[in-house]
């Protein structure tokens, strides 16, 4: 039985508009899965639907133990309280519950190396550390699964790169169950085990890529044969469902 | 620093000025008195005006307490039902624009003639309500919607949510309106007191009417000069108090390097 069973998802907003679907999608415990599609194929709508922060119009989204897991999500934005230090902000997950694990919140601020700036605010941080922040308190409250919603797209290619790199040593160590929705091709390929390629709105499946390069990945699987063959294959499934009725939806 | 000296400067400057020119002109102390009269009368009637000062006070700071439990909870309830802010928010936008004055009379003759104290708080309350409403209505809804939903993700409660979010990111805009209420009390409680006339209030603007009656002009400007010095002080004391509550966060308190 898988992680988290998606069956036949629809989401068709308030105005007629038809956002996503139908979609069916099976995720395995602790993998690192992609979704990649053009801008405003639904694939926000999809992981805010997973994170039951939407409704969807049909279907349902099940979990393998029927109980709904620890979720962790990251914004486009690291989303910050710009009054809350590095460490508050962190342990806001723990604090809603009226947990005080501050080894818990330690450990996630370690995870991301900013133990330097665990007292510092929001406003005295880069733009990557920023980022960093928002990872270190999806990651405090220990998820079972972490949903980052195009976690890195406003970000230098540079402080991107090191992000990615930290963000796969962090899911490697901690064991979490990863769906990363993304625009960038490179960044799917280099990060995920599978690629789920979204067609343009109404969101299905154009196609399911498995990546099978083992980790850790670093610098040589981003220059390597296989790297670019399938960042090809990717595009062309982008560009094929960038016009494209899908019939069925199924990958 | 000079910039920090320049207002004294320029006010003893003034004050020098206006104290030589009475004197050379010889300007009789009932068009304008000088400087050092206002002083003398300062001194003589100070028990007195210290009464008074502390009657002007006390509603002002009342006025502001009520001005601020009353617009922050309205501004609560709107922020929660589009409703009560559909039915309610025209209205309280009416009592704004009404001129305080032309409501001051009535007040006073319904409430004021039993009590007048609780007149006077409720037309200085009616004043300085408003801006407090309507920076906490525009606070509340600049609250960034992802951390709303991040809180919902957290199975945050509804107090959870106001109390650690919604309150601090609106303070920015709640303290902006409560800075402008602050002032706005004392006006209000200085109006009314000149629309009670003498008629039981014992407040600095009762002290400026029965000078004015008795053509005692320093014992006027003395009044004057106390209700300046209140009215610097409770803005003083919302900056500091602004201070205190943003100027580790917050764009508007951070000093640019």
């Amino acid at each position: 039985m898988s992680f988290l069973t998606i069956a036949g998802i629809t989401k068709t907003f308030a105005d007629g508009t038809q956002a996503l679907g139908p979609l069916d999608l099976n995720i395995d415990q602790g993998s690192f899965t992609a979704i990649l599609g053009p801008s405003g194929c639904g694939k926000s709508t999809l992981l805010r639907i997973i994170a039951g922060l939407n409704p969807a119009s049909q279907g349902g989204i099940g979990f393998g133990d029927g109980l709904k897991p620890e979720m962790g999500f990251v914004f486009q934005e690291p989303t910050l309280m710009p009054w809350r230090r590095v460490h508050e902000n962190v342990a806001l997950g723990l604090e809603m519950r009226g947990i005080d694990d501050r080894a818990q919140v330690q450990d996630a601020i370690m995870r991301v190396g900013l133990e330097k700036f665990a007292n510092a605010f929001p406003r005295q941080l880069s733009g990557g550390m920023r980022m960093r922040v928002s990872i270190a308190r999806a990651l405090a409250s220990r998820p079972a699964l972490l949903l980052m919603d195009e976690p890195f797209a406003a970000l230098d290619e540079i402080t991107r790169g090191d992000l990615n790199d930290d963000l796969l040593t962090v899911w490697q160590s901690a064991g979490f169950t990863s769906l990363f929705v993304t625009h960038s091709v490179f960044e799917s390929v280099f990060l995920a085990q599978r690629i789920v390629v979204l067609s343009e709105r109404p969101g299905r499946i154009v196609d399911d890529i498995r990546v099978d390069a083992p980790y850790p990945r670093g610098e040589d699987w981003r220059l390597s044969v296989e790297y670019a063959a399938i960042a090809r294959q990717v595009s062309a499934a982008l560009r094929a469902g960038h016009h494209m009725q899908v019939a069925g939806g199924q990958g | 620093m000079f910039y920090r000296l320049a207002p004294t400067i320029l006010g003893l400057g003034l004050l020098a000025l206006w104290e030589v020119l009475v004197r050379v002109l010889d300007v009789p102390p009932f068009i304008l008195p000088s400087p050092n009269a206002i002083g003398q009368a300062m001194w003589r009637d100070g028990a007195g005006l210290w009464q008074s000062m502390l009657f002007t006070l006390r509603i002002t700071l009342e006025a502001f307490a009520l001005a601020s439990i009353l617009g922050l909870g309205f501004a609560i309830g709107f922020t929660r039902s589009a409703v009560l802010k559909a039915a309610l928010y025209p209205y309280a936008i009416i009592l704004q624009v009404t001129p305080i004055v032309s409501i001051a009379p009535l007040i006073i003759i319904w409430v004021g003639i039993d009590n007048i104290e609780a007149a006077l708080l409720i037309l200085a309350t009616i004043v300085a309500f408003f801006p407090i409403l309507s920076n906490a209505v525009l606070g509340f809804a600049s609250v960034d919607p992802n951390l709303r939903d991040l809180m919902r993700l957290y199975g945050a409660s509804g107090f959870q949510i106001f109390w650690s979010l919604e309150l601090p990111a609106a303070s920015p805009q709640i303290l902006a309106g409560m800075k402008i209420a602050g002032g706005l009390s004392l006006i209000g409680a200085v109006v009314a007191e000149f629309v009670a006339g003498s008629g039981g209030a014992t407040g600095l603007a009762w002290r400026i009417i029965e000078a004015g009656n008795r053509l005692q002009i320093p014992s006027m400007f003395a009044a004057l000069v106390l209700l300046s010095v209140l009215g610097i002080a409770i803005f003083m004391a919302l900056t500091a108090l602004e201070w205190l509550v943003l100027h580790n966060w917050h764009e508007s308190a951070i000093a640019r390097e």
